[in-house]
């Protein structure tokens, strides 16, 4: 499959997704997984540790900074978790 | 088969949305923090010298005095009870004023 085609069917799901509101409960069970993990605390510390030593630093730098830290730092188990629970939603649709 | 790889990378692909999302609006909030920050104090020395004692391990309060010594002020003032008239130093008041009130009201 190449990307147009997997755009397109990502946004026609995305749309589904938000007018369903599975949308907003997978994105809280994210977010509350995340928090509990202690996920936010590390990096709003990035982020504040990249800002102190770098104060004069534009957004755009600072996120691409802080990326794929953060993205490394989300924990298996919840990266896991939220999949399945797409994916499950996502088998249910494609029928 | 392909189907099984399909729905994988669908579902990676929607997650790593989410999360960049997430990513994204929380180094916004330290960005506007920071900047926020910045700005109401960049004019005034005085004040971001207030807001650099809030920084972790500092000893000093807002106002610029010492955390530790204003403690231990604190605890040893002497303080009257006004339900005795005596005493008390700070650091016990809290449990004589409770033990006072409780004999007074037998």
């Amino acid at each position: 499959m190449n990307q147009s085609e997997l755009d397109t069917i990502k946004s026609k799901i995305q749309d589904h997704l938000i007018t369903s509101g599975h949308y907003d409960t997978i994105n809280k069970q994210l977010k509350l997984q995340l928090y509990e993990s202690g996920w936010f605390d590390k990096v709003s510390q990035i982020a504040n540790t990249e800002l102190k030593d770098n104060p004069q630093i534009n957004f755009d730098s600072l996120y691409s900074f802080v990326k794929p830290k953060a993205t490394e730092l989300v924990p298996g188990e919840v990266k896991h978790e939220v999949l399945e629970r797409i994916k499950a939603y996502l088998d249910e649709i494609i029928q | 088969m392909t189907e099984g790889v399909t729905v994988q990378e669908l579902a990676e692909s929607i997650f790593d949305d989410l999360v960049l999302a997430i990513i994204n609006q929380q180094t916004l909030t330290s960005y506007a923090n920071h900047t926020s920050i910045k700005s109401q104090t960049a004019r005034n020395e005085e004040q971001v010298q207030q807001i650099t004692n809030l920084e972790e391990g500092s000893k000093l309060d807002v106002y610029g005095q010492d955390k530790i010594k204003l403690k231990s002020a604190e605890t040893s003032r002497y303080f009257s009870c006004e339900n005795c008239g005596r005493k008390i130093a700070g650091g016990r008041f809290a449990s004589h004023v409770n033990k006072c009130l409780e004999r007074r009201r037998k």
